[in-house]
């Protein structure tokens, strides 16, 4: 069970399982104290989600967990091993696999030479996991030849998740994959994502601006702002946290 | 009237000189293209090349073998600088233009303390290395051949490996946007240090390989530097194949030019080069 608590002006929640921790991450950019102290968990087999407004520090925290940017202080432990300000690729090796906004494909490599590229498993085992990810995306075996940076916006976005998926991993991270996509596929989209977390027991941790989206199909939320966690609650409770979704995003229910 | 046999002999210069620019700018345009870093010392690296080929050819008197201990002491050359020069400063461009500048001075001063008077390439009795054919009335050498089969191969190769090879691939997506390709999972900091041992390897090659011709002199490295830095300009920043390209271009302007107009002279590489900044910055062959 979850147990929620506020402490001062972050938040730390007791998960039973969690394979993702985040303890008082610190980050600068460009001088900036951006991450001032995050912290939460996201659990094994579970759907989770960060909520906030433009510029509260969503993409420095995911940035920061893959080692992209450097952790002045706190910790990420991921699967128990603490990872903080490892190398981006070995923590990808560790099992997290990570689709940021936006450049998240390669537009002078072919849709094929970027799942080539993102897979990470054995040789033999790829034909299958192409064939899983062509199945959930059939719009791109068409394409599969086409140089990414040929595709529309909406097929390139498709293409960084089939990276993501395609990649070997444990968790996958997305930041803002419904950003730019019309809300009818976003549902869509949605469907498949957690479909194929249930089916395949994957651990999903992704950035979403829009409220709607995140209250149906995420298990957990967590609200940011200026740089920490203000809250966290499970999607059943978000009727009792209205107040401060309010607060911090600005929408009531 | 310019006689047939004139064209043929410029044309052949043409293509010999084009496959020598290009073994002396590919090095530099992969250090380039993948790492935004400028060696300035590719060139010396390339006159380097030469001088310890010419002296291993003196030593061992087998081309292959001095191709190929000329070639392993540029993989060593090549680690040591990433690792003590480059390294501590990837990110700060102008401390790497500093250091190259530096550790190309550095060679030139070395290169000229141990072989001051330079070195002639010796004539055998290899026919590929020292034969010539006659064409009409023109008599060419038939290492030139050599040269344009090895260039031609060299481009063939690159764009293999570029295209099909995991490593290519890697290659063009740390290329493109490095940030992406570690969350691709691809080790940015051993492909930087595999990707400059390579390029400096390739330019001690470059020399070693055009040593038969050109021998090994003091002015070998200045003039291949500054059409090794044309390239780039001239094919696109980070075009890997626009550097062939260019090089075919800048090669044979500067081979006809030198037949047909030789008032003109090095100039006119410089000029082919001012006018692409002028009219396509981006350069010609720039996808």
């Amino acid at each position: 069970m979850r147990i929620g608590r506020f402490r001062k002006s972050t938040w730390v929640n007791d998960v039973a399982s969690p394979i993702l921790k985040v303890k008082d991450l610190h980050a600068y950019i460009g001088g900036f104290h951006i991450l001032q102290g995050v912290n939460f968990e996201a659990e094994e087999y579970k759907l989770t989600a960060i909520l906030g407004r433009n510029g509260v520090g969503k993409t420095t925290t995911l940035k920061t967990i893959m080692g992209i940017y450097k952790a002045a202080r706190g910790e990420v432990f991921f699967k128990g091993e603490n990872i903080t300000n490892f190398p981006t690729h070995s923590i990808v090796k560790k099992g997290i696999s990570f689709v940021p906004a936006e450049k998240n494909v390669f537009a002078n490599l072919t849709v094929i030479e970027n799942l080539k590229l993102a897979y990470n498993g054995p040789k033999e085992k790829f034909d299958d996991k192409l064939e899983m990810v062509m199945n959930l995306f059939p719009e791109l075996k068409r394409f599969s030849s086409l140089l990414a940076g040929e595709l529309s916006g909406g097929q390139q976005r498709m293409l960084a998740l089939a990276c993501g998926l395609v990649r070997e991993h444990d968790l996958l991270i997305l930041d803002e994959p419904s950003e730019g996509l019309s809300p009818a596929y976003v549902k869509n989209f949605y469907r498949l994502l957690r479909h194929y977390m249930l089916e395949n027991r994957k651990t999903i941790l992704l950035i979403e601006q829009n409220f709607a989206y995140a209250r149906e199909i995420t298990d957990y939320i967590y609200l940011m702002d200026k740089g920490v966690m203000v809250t966290g609650f499970p999607s059943e409770k978000i009727e009792e946290n209205n107040h401060v979704i309010r607060r911090i995003l600005g929408v009531s229910l | 009237m310019v006689s047939p046999e004139l064209i043929l002999s410029a044309i052949i210069d043409g293509l010999t000189y084009s496959s020598m620019i290009y073994l002396a700018a590919i090095g530099l345009v992969i250090i380039f293209g993948l790492m935004d870093v400028f060696n300035l010392a590719q060139g010396a690296f390339f006159g380097l090349g030469a001088y310890l080929f010419v002296t291993f050819y003196y030593m061992t008197n087998n081309f292959l073998l001095s191709l190929l201990l000329t070639f392993l002491i540029g993989i060593v050359l090549g680690l040591l600088t990433e690792r003590a020069i480059i390294r501590p400063v990837y990110g700060n461009p102008l401390a790497q233009l500093l250091l190259t500048m530096g550790l190309m001075t550095l060679l030139y001063t070395f290169m000229q303390l141990i072989w001051p008077t330079g070195l002639v390439f010796p004539e055998t009795q290899n026919f590929l290395l020292s034969g010539y054919i006659q064409l009409a009335d023109v008599r060419i050498r038939i290492y030139k051949f050599v040269l344009i089969v090895i260039g031609f191969v060299l481009f063939g190769t690159m764009s293999t490996l570029l295209s099909k090879t995991m490593i290519g691939i890697k290659l063009r997506a740390g290329t493109e946007n490095r940030e992406l390709a570690t969350v691709f999972g691809v080790d940015i900091s051993m492909l930087f240090t595999s990707a400059f041992t390579f390029g400096v390897a390739l330019a001690l090659l470059g020399g070693a390989l055009v040593a038969p011709l050109t021998h090994a002199t003091i002015e070998l490295p200045v003039h291949f530097s500054l059409l090794a830095f044309a390239i780039p300009v001239v094919g696109g920043m980070k075009s890997y194949s626009g550097a062939f390209y260019a090089s075919l271009l800048i090669g044979f302007v500067d081979r006809l030019v030198a037949y047909f107009i030789p008032q003109l002279g090095f100039a006119i590489d410089l000029i082919v080069m001012i006018v692409v900044l002028v009219v396509k910055p981006e350069g010609i062959f720039k996808r």
